[in-house]
Protein backbone atom coordinates (compact mmCIF):
# COMPACT_ATOMS: atom_id res chain seq x y z
CA UNK A 1 0.00 0.00 0.00
CA UNK A 2 1.43 3.35 -1.00
CA UNK A 3 1.94 5.78 1.81
CA UNK A 4 -0.33 8.78 1.62
CA UNK A 5 1.28 12.14 1.08
CA UNK A 6 0.01 15.29 2.66
CA UNK A 7 1.48 18.40 1.03
CA UNK A 8 4.54 16.43 0.21
CA UNK A 9 4.86 14.97 3.65
CA UNK A 10 4.17 11.55 5.01
CA UNK A 11 1.67 11.03 7.73
CA UNK A 12 4.39 10.61 10.32
CA UNK A 13 6.00 13.83 9.25
CA UNK A 14 2.71 15.67 9.44
CA UNK A 15 2.09 14.38 12.94
CA UNK A 16 5.55 15.28 14.04
CA UNK A 17 5.41 18.75 12.60
CA UNK A 18 1.93 19.82 13.64
CA UNK A 19 1.42 17.90 16.84
CA UNK A 20 2.07 20.99 18.98
CA UNK A 21 -0.32 23.13 17.01
CA UNK A 22 -3.12 20.58 17.00
CA UNK A 23 -2.50 19.69 20.63
CA UNK A 24 -2.54 23.31 21.70
CA UNK A 25 -5.77 23.98 19.84
CA UNK A 26 -7.39 21.05 21.52
CA UNK A 27 -6.09 22.00 24.94
CA UNK A 28 -7.17 25.61 24.57
CA UNK A 29 -10.56 24.54 23.44
CA UNK A 30 -11.21 21.82 25.98
CA UNK A 31 -8.90 22.68 28.84
CA UNK A 32 -8.75 19.01 29.60
CA UNK A 33 -5.89 16.69 28.73
CA UNK A 34 -7.93 13.53 28.40
CA UNK A 35 -10.49 15.11 26.17
CA UNK A 36 -7.79 16.89 24.24
CA UNK A 37 -6.09 13.58 23.70
CA UNK A 38 -9.19 12.14 22.05
CA UNK A 39 -9.66 15.13 19.81
CA UNK A 40 -5.98 15.11 18.96
CA UNK A 41 -6.20 11.49 17.81
CA UNK A 42 -9.41 12.08 15.92
CA UNK A 43 -7.96 15.02 14.08
CA UNK A 44 -5.05 13.07 12.69
CA UNK A 45 -7.19 10.06 12.10
CA UNK A 46 -9.52 12.12 10.01
CA UNK A 47 -6.58 13.41 8.08
CA UNK A 48 -5.47 9.88 7.39
CA UNK A 49 -8.93 8.72 6.36
CA UNK A 50 -9.83 11.60 4.13
CA UNK A 51 -6.41 12.29 2.69
CA UNK A 52 -7.44 15.56 1.11
CA UNK A 53 -5.25 17.39 -1.36
CA UNK A 54 -3.39 20.31 0.12
CA UNK A 55 -1.79 23.16 -1.75
CA UNK A 56 1.00 23.61 0.70
CA UNK A 57 1.87 23.22 4.34
CA UNK A 58 -0.07 26.31 5.35
CA UNK A 59 -3.09 24.86 3.79
CA UNK A 60 -2.48 21.63 5.65
CA UNK A 61 -1.95 23.48 8.90
CA UNK A 62 -5.12 25.52 8.47
CA UNK A 63 -7.04 22.34 7.71
CA UNK A 64 -5.68 20.67 10.80
CA UNK A 65 -6.59 23.61 13.00
CA UNK A 66 -10.05 23.82 11.57
CA UNK A 67 -10.53 20.07 11.92
CA UNK A 68 -9.23 20.11 15.47
CA UNK A 69 -11.66 22.87 16.45
CA UNK A 70 -14.52 20.97 14.86
CA UNK A 71 -13.47 17.82 16.66
CA UNK A 72 -13.49 19.71 19.91
CA UNK A 73 -16.90 21.13 19.17
CA UNK A 74 -18.18 17.68 18.30
CA UNK A 75 -16.68 16.24 21.43
CA UNK A 76 -18.21 18.93 23.61
CA UNK A 77 -21.54 18.45 21.94
CA UNK A 78 -21.48 14.72 22.59
CA UNK A 79 -20.15 14.90 26.12
CA UNK A 80 -21.94 17.94 27.33
CA UNK A 81 -24.05 16.19 29.99
CA UNK A 82 -21.01 14.56 31.46
CA UNK A 83 -18.92 16.62 33.80
CA UNK A 84 -16.87 15.09 36.55
CA UNK A 85 -15.82 17.41 39.32
CA UNK A 86 -13.52 14.82 40.81
CA UNK A 87 -11.35 14.46 37.78
CA UNK A 88 -11.32 18.12 36.88
CA UNK A 89 -8.63 19.01 39.33
CA UNK A 90 -6.28 16.43 37.93
CA UNK A 91 -6.85 16.93 34.26
CA UNK A 92 -7.49 20.63 34.06
CA UNK A 93 -4.56 22.55 32.75
CA UNK A 94 -3.08 25.04 35.09
CA UNK A 95 -0.61 27.66 34.14
CA UNK A 96 1.33 29.78 36.57
CA UNK A 97 0.15 33.32 36.83
CA UNK A 98 3.27 35.00 35.62
CA UNK A 99 3.56 38.65 35.06
CA UNK A 100 4.05 38.51 31.34
CA UNK A 101 2.39 35.21 30.49
CA UNK A 102 -1.33 35.27 30.01
CA UNK A 103 -1.83 31.64 29.23
CA UNK A 104 -3.67 31.10 32.45
CA UNK A 105 -5.99 34.04 31.71
CA UNK A 106 -6.87 32.64 28.32
CA UNK A 107 -8.65 29.72 29.87
CA UNK A 108 -10.84 32.07 31.78
CA UNK A 109 -12.32 33.36 28.57
CA UNK A 110 -15.13 31.89 26.62
CA UNK A 111 -14.11 29.41 23.96
CA UNK A 112 -15.06 31.68 21.10
CA UNK A 113 -12.52 34.22 22.34
CA UNK A 114 -9.94 31.59 23.05
CA UNK A 115 -9.84 30.44 19.44
CA UNK A 116 -9.24 33.80 17.88
CA UNK A 117 -6.81 34.99 20.52
CA UNK A 118 -4.82 31.80 20.34
CA UNK A 119 -4.69 31.88 16.57
CA UNK A 120 -3.87 35.54 16.52
CA UNK A 121 -1.27 35.66 19.26
CA UNK A 122 0.17 32.17 19.32
CA UNK A 123 -0.14 30.94 15.75
CA UNK A 124 0.41 34.42 14.38
CA UNK A 125 -2.47 34.26 11.94
CA UNK A 126 -3.92 37.38 10.51
CA UNK A 127 -7.54 38.33 10.83
CA UNK A 128 -8.41 37.25 7.33
CA UNK A 129 -6.69 33.92 7.80
CA UNK A 130 -8.45 33.37 11.08
CA UNK A 131 -11.70 34.20 9.34
CA UNK A 132 -11.00 31.57 6.70
CA UNK A 133 -10.03 28.95 9.22
CA UNK A 134 -12.99 29.56 11.45
CA UNK A 135 -15.36 30.12 8.53
CA UNK A 136 -16.30 33.49 9.91
CA UNK A 137 -16.21 36.96 8.57
CA UNK A 138 -13.16 39.11 9.28
CA UNK A 139 -15.29 41.63 11.12
CA UNK A 140 -16.56 38.92 13.41
CA UNK A 141 -13.01 37.88 14.06
CA UNK A 142 -12.05 41.46 14.77
CA UNK A 143 -14.94 41.83 17.18
CA UNK A 144 -14.04 38.63 18.93
CA UNK A 145 -10.45 39.76 19.18
CA UNK A 146 -11.43 43.11 20.62
CA UNK A 147 -13.78 41.66 23.17
CA UNK A 148 -11.30 38.97 24.09
CA UNK A 149 -8.64 41.55 24.72
CA UNK A 150 -10.96 43.54 26.90
CA UNK A 151 -11.71 40.50 28.99
CA UNK A 152 -8.05 39.62 29.27
CA UNK A 153 -7.35 43.14 30.31
CA UNK A 154 -9.83 42.87 33.08
CA UNK A 155 -8.42 39.54 34.14
CA UNK A 156 -4.87 40.70 34.00
CA UNK A 157 -5.56 43.86 35.95
CA UNK A 158 -5.78 46.54 33.35
CA UNK A 159 -2.56 45.81 31.57
CA UNK A 160 -2.74 46.48 27.90
CA UNK A 161 -1.16 44.06 25.55
CA UNK A 162 0.53 45.00 22.39
CA UNK B 1 3.56 49.23 28.72
CA UNK B 2 3.93 45.68 29.75
CA UNK B 3 4.48 43.10 27.08
CA UNK B 4 2.48 40.00 27.57
CA UNK B 5 2.81 36.67 25.82
CA UNK B 6 1.44 33.17 25.69
CA UNK B 7 4.73 31.39 25.96
CA UNK B 8 3.40 28.81 28.36
CA UNK B 9 0.73 27.99 25.91
CA UNK B 10 3.10 27.95 23.00
CA UNK B 11 5.43 25.67 24.83
CA UNK B 12 2.78 23.29 25.92
CA UNK B 13 4.18 19.81 25.81
CA UNK B 14 2.32 17.24 23.86
CA UNK B 15 2.78 13.85 25.48
CA UNK B 16 4.66 11.32 23.48
CA UNK B 17 1.81 8.89 23.97
CA UNK B 18 -0.43 11.16 21.97
CA UNK B 19 1.98 11.11 19.10
CA UNK B 20 2.48 7.39 19.22
CA UNK B 21 -1.22 6.81 19.38
CA UNK B 22 -1.80 9.14 16.48
CA UNK B 23 0.75 7.19 14.48
CA UNK B 24 -0.48 3.75 15.37
CA UNK B 25 -4.16 4.44 14.93
CA UNK B 26 -4.01 4.57 11.12
CA UNK B 27 -2.06 1.31 11.04
CA UNK B 28 -4.59 -0.30 13.28
CA UNK B 29 -7.26 1.09 11.02
CA UNK B 30 -5.62 -0.48 7.99
CA UNK B 31 -5.46 -3.87 9.62
CA UNK B 32 -9.01 -3.44 10.77
CA UNK B 33 -10.14 -2.72 7.24
CA UNK B 34 -9.13 -6.20 6.20
CA UNK B 35 -11.06 -7.63 9.05
CA UNK B 36 -13.93 -5.39 8.18
CA UNK B 37 -13.86 -6.61 4.61
CA UNK B 38 -14.10 -10.18 5.81
CA UNK B 39 -16.59 -9.16 8.44
CA UNK B 40 -18.75 -7.43 5.91
CA UNK B 41 -18.39 -10.38 3.60
CA UNK B 42 -19.40 -12.76 6.33
CA UNK B 43 -22.23 -10.46 7.27
CA UNK B 44 -23.41 -10.52 3.69
CA UNK B 45 -23.15 -14.27 3.68
CA UNK B 46 -25.20 -14.47 6.84
CA UNK B 47 -27.70 -12.02 5.39
CA UNK B 48 -28.08 -13.98 2.15
CA UNK B 49 -28.34 -17.25 4.04
CA UNK B 50 -30.98 -15.74 6.30
CA UNK B 51 -32.98 -14.50 3.32
CA UNK B 52 -32.78 -17.91 1.66
CA UNK B 53 -33.80 -19.60 4.88
CA UNK B 54 -36.73 -17.28 5.37
CA UNK B 55 -37.83 -17.82 1.77
CA UNK B 56 -37.57 -21.58 2.16
CA UNK B 57 -39.55 -21.46 5.36
CA UNK B 58 -42.17 -19.28 3.74
CA UNK B 59 -42.50 -21.64 0.79
CA UNK B 60 -42.70 -24.68 3.02
CA UNK B 61 -45.25 -22.95 5.21
CA UNK B 62 -47.25 -22.03 2.15
CA UNK B 63 -47.15 -25.60 0.87
CA UNK B 64 -48.08 -26.92 4.28
CA UNK B 65 -50.95 -24.48 4.45
CA UNK B 66 -52.15 -25.55 1.04
CA UNK B 67 -52.00 -29.18 2.09
CA UNK B 68 -53.91 -28.28 5.19
CA UNK B 69 -56.56 -26.64 3.07
CA UNK B 70 -56.80 -29.72 0.92
CA UNK B 71 -57.21 -31.87 3.99
CA UNK B 72 -59.72 -29.49 5.43
CA UNK B 73 -61.72 -29.50 2.25
CA UNK B 74 -61.46 -33.27 2.02
CA UNK B 75 -62.54 -34.03 5.55
CA UNK B 76 -66.03 -32.57 5.34
CA UNK B 77 -66.70 -34.49 2.14
CA UNK B 78 -65.47 -37.63 3.83
CA UNK B 79 -67.60 -37.04 6.87
CA UNK B 80 -70.55 -36.11 4.73
CA UNK B 81 -70.23 -39.41 2.89
CA UNK B 82 -70.24 -41.13 6.23
CA UNK B 83 -73.28 -39.18 7.19
CA UNK B 84 -75.00 -40.25 4.05
CA UNK B 85 -74.05 -43.82 4.67
CA UNK B 86 -75.34 -43.66 8.20
CA UNK B 87 -78.41 -41.93 7.10
CA UNK B 88 -79.06 -44.56 4.51
CA UNK B 89 -78.34 -47.31 6.93
CA UNK B 90 -80.76 -46.04 9.52
CA UNK B 91 -83.89 -47.46 7.96
CA UNK B 92 -82.19 -50.82 7.67
CA UNK B 93 -81.20 -50.72 11.31
CA UNK B 94 -84.65 -49.64 12.26
CA UNK B 95 -86.10 -52.51 10.34
CA UNK B 96 -83.79 -54.89 12.07
CA UNK B 97 -84.74 -53.46 15.43
CA UNK B 98 -88.35 -53.58 14.51
CA UNK B 99 -88.31 -57.22 13.60
CA UNK B 100 -86.15 -58.05 16.55
CA UNK B 101 -88.71 -56.47 18.81
CA UNK B 102 -91.74 -57.75 17.04
CA UNK B 103 -90.64 -61.33 16.67
CA UNK B 104 -87.24 -62.32 17.87
CA UNK B 105 -86.85 -65.28 15.64
CA UNK B 106 -88.79 -63.97 12.75
CA UNK B 107 -88.01 -61.23 10.39
CA UNK B 108 -89.66 -59.85 7.40
CA UNK B 109 -88.53 -58.84 4.03
CA UNK B 110 -89.01 -55.15 3.58
CA UNK B 111 -88.61 -52.95 0.61
CA UNK B 112 -90.24 -53.04 -2.75
CA UNK B 113 -92.75 -55.77 -3.06
CA UNK B 114 -91.95 -56.55 -6.62
CA UNK B 115 -88.22 -56.57 -6.27
CA UNK B 116 -87.24 -60.14 -6.76
CA UNK B 117 -83.63 -59.34 -6.29
CA UNK B 118 -84.14 -58.04 -2.80
CA UNK B 119 -86.44 -60.94 -2.14
CA UNK B 120 -83.75 -63.43 -3.00
CA UNK B 121 -81.22 -61.51 -0.98
CA UNK B 122 -83.52 -61.59 1.99
CA UNK B 123 -84.04 -65.28 1.56
CA UNK B 124 -80.34 -65.81 1.83
CA UNK B 125 -80.03 -63.70 4.95
CA UNK B 126 -82.95 -65.11 6.87
CA UNK B 127 -82.97 -68.57 8.24
CA UNK B 128 -86.22 -70.47 8.30
CA UNK B 129 -87.64 -70.92 11.77
CA UNK B 130 -88.68 -74.23 13.08
CA UNK B 131 -92.37 -74.97 12.56
CA UNK B 132 -92.80 -75.94 16.18
CA UNK B 133 -92.27 -72.45 17.43
CA UNK B 134 -95.41 -70.67 18.31
CA UNK B 135 -95.26 -67.03 19.17
CA UNK B 136 -97.27 -66.00 22.15
CA UNK B 137 -96.75 -62.30 22.04
CA UNK B 138 -94.92 -60.63 19.25
CA UNK B 139 -94.47 -57.60 21.49
CA UNK B 140 -93.60 -55.08 18.85
CA UNK B 141 -91.14 -52.38 19.68
CA UNK B 142 -93.12 -49.24 20.10
CA UNK B 143 -90.07 -47.08 19.77
CA UNK B 144 -89.30 -48.35 16.35
CA UNK B 145 -90.81 -47.23 13.12
CA UNK B 146 -92.01 -49.40 10.39
CA UNK B 147 -91.30 -49.25 6.75
CA UNK B 148 -93.75 -46.78 5.31
CA UNK B 149 -94.26 -49.05 2.34
CA UNK B 150 -96.00 -51.54 4.54
CA UNK B 151 -98.39 -49.00 6.03
CA UNK B 152 -101.57 -48.13 4.37
CA UNK B 153 -103.96 -45.95 6.22
CA UNK B 154 -107.17 -47.83 6.72
CA UNK B 155 -110.53 -46.30 6.39
CA UNK B 156 -112.58 -45.77 9.49
CA UNK B 157 -113.93 -48.78 11.25
CA UNK B 158 -117.42 -47.62 10.66
CA UNK B 159 -117.07 -48.69 7.11
CA UNK B 160 -118.99 -51.88 6.72
CA UNK B 161 -116.67 -54.69 5.87
CA UNK B 162 -117.09 -56.40 2.65
CA UNK B 163 -118.00 -59.96 2.67
CA UNK B 164 -115.30 -62.27 1.56
CA UNK B 165 -115.65 -63.74 -1.82
CA UNK B 166 -115.54 -67.10 -0.28
CA UNK B 167 -117.70 -67.52 2.75
CA UNK B 168 -116.17 -70.81 3.50
CA UNK B 169 -112.54 -70.56 4.34
CA UNK B 170 -112.19 -74.22 4.34
CA UNK B 171 -113.14 -74.49 0.75
CA UNK B 172 -110.41 -72.09 -0.19
CA UNK B 173 -107.76 -74.33 1.21
CA UNK B 174 -108.27 -76.83 -1.49
CA UNK B 175 -107.84 -74.21 -4.15
CA UNK B 176 -104.41 -73.10 -3.03
CA UNK B 177 -101.20 -74.63 -4.07
CA UNK B 178 -99.52 -75.67 -0.93
CA UNK B 179 -95.82 -76.33 -0.67
CA UNK B 180 -94.65 -79.75 0.20
CA UNK B 181 -94.88 -80.48 3.93
CA UNK B 182 -91.21 -81.35 4.14
CA UNK B 183 -90.28 -77.93 2.89
CA UNK B 184 -90.06 -75.42 5.74
CA UNK B 185 -92.03 -72.28 5.20
CA UNK B 186 -90.15 -69.13 4.40
CA UNK B 187 -91.67 -67.00 7.02
CA UNK B 188 -90.15 -63.71 6.15
CA UNK B 189 -91.18 -63.39 2.59
CA UNK B 190 -93.60 -60.62 2.10
CA UNK B 191 -94.16 -59.76 -1.47
CA UNK B 192 -96.69 -57.16 -0.84
CA UNK B 193 -97.29 -54.80 2.02
CA UNK B 194 -100.47 -55.07 3.86
CA UNK B 195 -103.26 -53.21 2.28
CA UNK B 196 -105.64 -51.73 4.81
CA UNK B 197 -108.67 -50.92 2.82
CA UNK B 198 -112.31 -50.82 3.74
CA UNK B 199 -111.77 -52.45 7.09
CA UNK B 200 -109.71 -55.30 5.81
CA UNK B 201 -106.07 -56.15 5.51
CA UNK B 202 -104.94 -57.63 2.26
CA UNK B 203 -101.53 -59.16 1.93
CA UNK B 204 -99.97 -61.01 -0.93
CA UNK B 205 -97.92 -63.99 0.10
CA UNK B 206 -95.82 -66.18 -2.05
CA UNK B 207 -97.49 -69.47 -2.22
CA UNK B 208 -94.31 -71.13 -1.17
CA UNK B 209 -94.59 -69.51 2.23
CA UNK B 210 -98.01 -70.91 2.92
CA UNK B 211 -97.45 -74.36 4.31
CA UNK B 212 -101.04 -74.94 5.19
CA UNK B 213 -104.45 -73.95 4.16
CA UNK B 214 -105.08 -71.54 7.00
CA UNK B 215 -103.69 -68.09 7.71
CA UNK B 216 -104.41 -66.11 10.86
CA UNK B 217 -104.07 -62.44 11.60
CA UNK B 218 -103.67 -60.94 15.02
CA UNK B 219 -104.01 -57.21 15.69
CA UNK B 220 -101.89 -55.73 18.40
CA UNK B 221 -101.66 -52.40 19.98
CA UNK B 222 -98.32 -50.73 19.69
CA UNK B 223 -97.46 -51.77 23.24
CA UNK B 224 -97.88 -55.39 22.26
CA UNK B 225 -101.34 -55.97 23.74
CA UNK B 226 -103.29 -58.28 21.47
CA UNK B 227 -106.77 -57.26 20.52
CA UNK B 228 -109.52 -59.82 20.68
CA UNK B 229 -108.65 -63.38 21.43
CA UNK B 230 -105.14 -63.65 22.76
CA UNK B 231 -104.64 -66.85 20.81
CA UNK B 232 -103.52 -65.79 17.34
CA UNK B 233 -104.67 -69.11 15.97
CA UNK B 234 -108.21 -68.63 17.20
CA UNK B 235 -110.92 -68.81 14.66
CA UNK B 236 -111.71 -65.17 15.09
CA UNK B 237 -108.30 -64.34 13.68
CA UNK B 238 -108.62 -66.50 10.66
CA UNK B 239 -107.88 -64.76 7.43
CA UNK B 240 -109.20 -65.73 4.04
CA UNK B 241 -107.27 -66.95 1.11
CA UNK B 242 -108.62 -65.50 -2.02
CA UNK B 243 -109.68 -67.78 -4.82
CA UNK B 244 -108.54 -65.18 -7.21
CA UNK B 245 -105.36 -65.95 -9.00
CA UNK B 246 -104.68 -62.25 -9.31
CA UNK B 247 -101.24 -61.59 -8.06
CA UNK B 248 -98.91 -58.68 -7.74
CA UNK B 249 -96.69 -59.71 -10.57
CA UNK B 250 -99.32 -61.07 -12.83
CA UNK B 251 -98.35 -64.63 -12.10
CA UNK B 252 -100.04 -67.16 -9.94
CA UNK B 253 -97.09 -67.56 -7.60
CA UNK B 254 -98.66 -65.29 -5.01
CA UNK B 255 -101.72 -65.73 -2.93
CA UNK B 256 -103.77 -62.86 -1.61
CA UNK B 257 -104.78 -63.18 2.02
CA UNK B 258 -107.50 -61.01 3.44
CA UNK B 259 -108.38 -60.38 7.02
CA UNK B 260 -111.48 -58.47 7.98
CA UNK B 261 -110.91 -56.27 10.98
CA UNK B 262 -114.39 -56.61 12.38
CA UNK B 263 -114.03 -60.36 12.55
CA UNK B 264 -112.05 -60.33 15.73
CA UNK B 265 -114.85 -58.85 17.79
CA UNK B 266 -113.00 -55.71 18.75
CA UNK B 267 -113.23 -52.15 17.71
CA UNK B 268 -110.32 -50.03 16.62
CA UNK B 269 -110.14 -46.52 17.87
CA UNK B 270 -107.94 -43.86 16.36
CA UNK B 271 -104.30 -44.78 16.56
CA UNK B 272 -101.57 -47.01 15.27
CA UNK B 273 -101.76 -50.77 15.41
CA UNK B 274 -99.72 -53.69 14.42
CA UNK B 275 -100.93 -56.64 12.44
CA UNK B 276 -99.26 -59.98 12.31
CA UNK B 277 -100.07 -62.88 10.02
CA UNK B 278 -99.44 -66.43 11.15
CA UNK B 279 -99.59 -69.64 9.26
CA UNK B 280 -101.38 -72.58 10.69
CA UNK B 281 -98.21 -73.63 12.42
CA UNK B 282 -98.18 -70.41 14.38
CA UNK B 283 -95.24 -68.92 12.58
CA UNK B 284 -95.24 -65.29 11.69
CA UNK B 285 -95.27 -64.88 7.98
CA UNK B 286 -95.94 -61.17 7.81
CA UNK B 287 -96.31 -58.23 10.13
CA UNK B 288 -96.59 -54.49 9.88
CA UNK B 289 -98.33 -51.47 11.29
CA UNK B 290 -101.25 -49.42 10.14
CA UNK B 291 -102.99 -46.29 11.23
CA UNK B 292 -106.62 -45.78 12.01
CA UNK B 293 -107.67 -42.20 11.49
Amino acid sequence: MDKAQFAGMSFEQVVDKFKNTVGAVCVVRLNNRYDADDCFQNTFLRLYKKSPDFKDEEHLKAWLIHTAINECKRFMRKNRPYFSLDDSSTVMLSFPQEKCDMSWALFELDTKYRDVIYLYYCEKYKVNEIAQILKKSPNTVKTLLRRGREKLKILYGGVDDE
Amino acid sequence: MKKVNFNNLNNIEIPEAWTQKALTLPKALDSKKGALIFGRFSKKLVLVASIILVCALSVSLFIFTQKGDILNTYEPSHSSSEDVTLFQSEPENQDENFFAGGAKEESQTEGTAFDEYSQKATEKQNKPATPSEKPKNPAPDSSSTDNPDSIVNPKPDSTPPKKPESSNPGSSDSSTEEPTPTEPPEDYEVDSPGDINDGKIEVFFPKSSLTGSSVFCQIYEMNGTPLGDSDPLADSHRAYLSFSSTSVDGTDSYQKVTYYLDKGGFSLSKGTYRYCFYNEDGKIICNGIFDVN
